[in-house]
């Protein structure tokens, strides 16, 4: 390890140990540590769009390829923050006319065909596969349509109306359970993942080897 | 104060420690449980290990730090697999902040396998956009990413010289934090006629399901598990080293296990609670 990436190192770990001194209590080092990652992710998201955007797209291709169509764009990109000033702000309009009417244009018929209708298809399956998949089948179906009951707010949920979307709810529960379990591992391995580090990559790399 | 009423006042710290302890002990001290890989994995592992040398696959890293112990294993895998292969991988980001880790990857995987960048593989690293990246990627490559995360030119890399789309690509896997799977599927994978796989974040597996259940991505990884569980498949295969979410795999499940009996314990401890309350209101 060089003596940068050793620095580097001790900085994290004293970072990550600001982070977990709020399970203690809050106090002055969270407050530093969460302030100095709101810095540092600004300027690592300006530095990358300056050089993996700005360079590559509009100084590379005007100075050096002299595509001078880029302008346009660049220009409504420019529109857009013209909304800090308040006497110009309405130019940013726009550039969010086009932007929302092209990605309006670009998305209806792409999700249409590409989502929505193979989810479709796949809802209404025809009972043809085998027992197993024919109960999955129908639990789909049953799931979809007492779900859509149950988000229908047109009718009010009494007698069957009410009955069926408490099964819709019986559904939603289920799903949340389910992200609710997904959701514990996931922050369970961000835990670890930090850990890992501080074992492997501080006590071990750098402590240890001193 | 009796043992009901101290499981329900808790004190959070000291559960905490607990979970601290549980994640500690099985790093330092593995006991190496059994990882068995599940068909929703085996599904992108299949699909990666049919295609020949010299294919092309498109992976998008499209995922950041906070995110970093449960996805980049899998694209540490992924590559590890790809270049063990001879399948060319073409890594890109749709995430501001990913080009850093993605580049970590690739750069450590090419100098294992001894692999040159615009030949055996591409890091195209970052554009801002996504459906309009992922748009423009379907028309040409090359076009939409002039030069790639090093600044030299795609145009004349030799890797680009027979492919320049997505539908020139064999496969896609979208190794995603956010809601970038979506995306891939309607506006690349659908639009291209391309087979495509999913690895994405704990949080966000059961979104993707209905994906899997209608066979618009080929497999789905999820979090740190799906990631140890391709590990697995890899090292089997290859005998490439497990990395660190197998590792990662015993702590997951010492705490899940503590997580398990805490929340039927709380509840058993609730309900007693309330049982007791519900006499001394009748007593009174």
């Amino acid at each position: 390890m060089t003596i940068g990436e050793i620095i580097g190192v001790w900085l994290a770990a004293g970072l990550t140990l600001m982070m977990f001194s709020f399970i203690y209590r809050d106090n002055a080092f969270f407050k530093l540590g969460e302030h100095l990652y709101l810095g540092i992710s600004v300027g690592y998201f300006v530095n990358i769009q300056y050089h993996q955007v700005l360079v590559p797209d509009v100084i590379r291709a005007i100075r050096v390829e002299h595509d001078f169509w880029v302008i346009i764009p660049s220009l409504l990109g420019i529109f857009i923050l013209l909304r800090l000033v308040p006497s110009v702000a309405w130019l940013s309009r726009m550039s969010f006319a086009f932007y929302i009417g092209g990605f309006a244009g670009v998305a209806i018929p792409n999700v249409i065909h590409g989502y929505f209708l193979p989810q479709l298809a796949e809802t209404l399956r025809p009972f043809n596969a085998g027992l197993g998949n024919n109960l999955n089948q129908i639990v789909i179906l049953l799931a979809v349509f007492t779900v859509l009951i149950f988000f229908f707010f047109s009718l009010e949920h009494k007698r069957i109306v009410g009955g069926i979307s408490r099964i819709g709810l019986f559904f939603i529960m289920i799903s949340f359970g389910a992200s609710f379990g997904y959701t514990v591992m996931a922050r369970i391995s961000l835990l670890i993942g930090r850990f890992q580090f501080l074992l492997d990559d501080w006590i071990r790399q750098t402590i240890l080897r001193l | 104060m009796d043992f009901v009423e101290t499981i329900l006042n808790l004190d959070r710290r000291i559960i905490y420690t607990i979970v601290a302890l549980l994640v500690l002990i099985p790093l330092i001290k593995p006991f190496s449980l059994p990882i068995k890989p599940t068909p929703e994995v085996i599904g992108i592992f299949r699909e990666i290990d049919k295609l020949e040398a010299g294919d092309n696959i498109l992976i998008a890293a499209d995922f950041d730090p906070a995110s970093k112990p449960e996805l980049m294993p899998m694209l540490e895998a992924v590559l590890a697999h790809c270049f063990e292969r001879g399948i060319k991988p073409h890594v890109l980001t749709l995430w501001p902040s990913g080009p850093g880790l993605a580049q970590q990857a690739i750069e450590r995987q090419a100098e294992k396998y001894d692999k040159k960048s615009g030949i055996d593989y591409c890091f195209l690293g970052f554009r801002y956009g996504n459906v309009a990246v992922i748009l423009g990627i379907v028309s040409s490559i090359t076009d939409t990413f002039t030069t790639d995360y090093y600044g030299t030119p795609t145009r004349n890399m030799q890797i680009y010289q027979d492919v320049d789309a997505v539908r020139d690509m064999d496969y896609i896997l979208d190794i995603a934090a956010g809601a970038t799977v979506e995306g891939w599927v309607v506006y690349a994978a659908e639009k291209a006629g391309v087979k495509m796989g999913a690895s994405c974040t704990a949080v966000s597996a059961t979104a993707y399901y209905p994906l899997l259940q209608a066979d618009q991505i080929t497999g789905l990884s999820g979090g740190m598990k799906g990631s140890a569980e391709y590990e697995t498949l890899l090292s089997g295969k290859y005998g490439v080293p497990k990395g660190d979410a197998t590792k990662g795999m015993d702590a997951q499940s010492a705490v899940h296990v503590f997580i398990v009996l805490s929340i039927i314990l709380a509840n058993v401890c609730y309900f007693i609670s309330l049982k007791r309350e519900d006499e001394e209101r009748r007593r009174a």
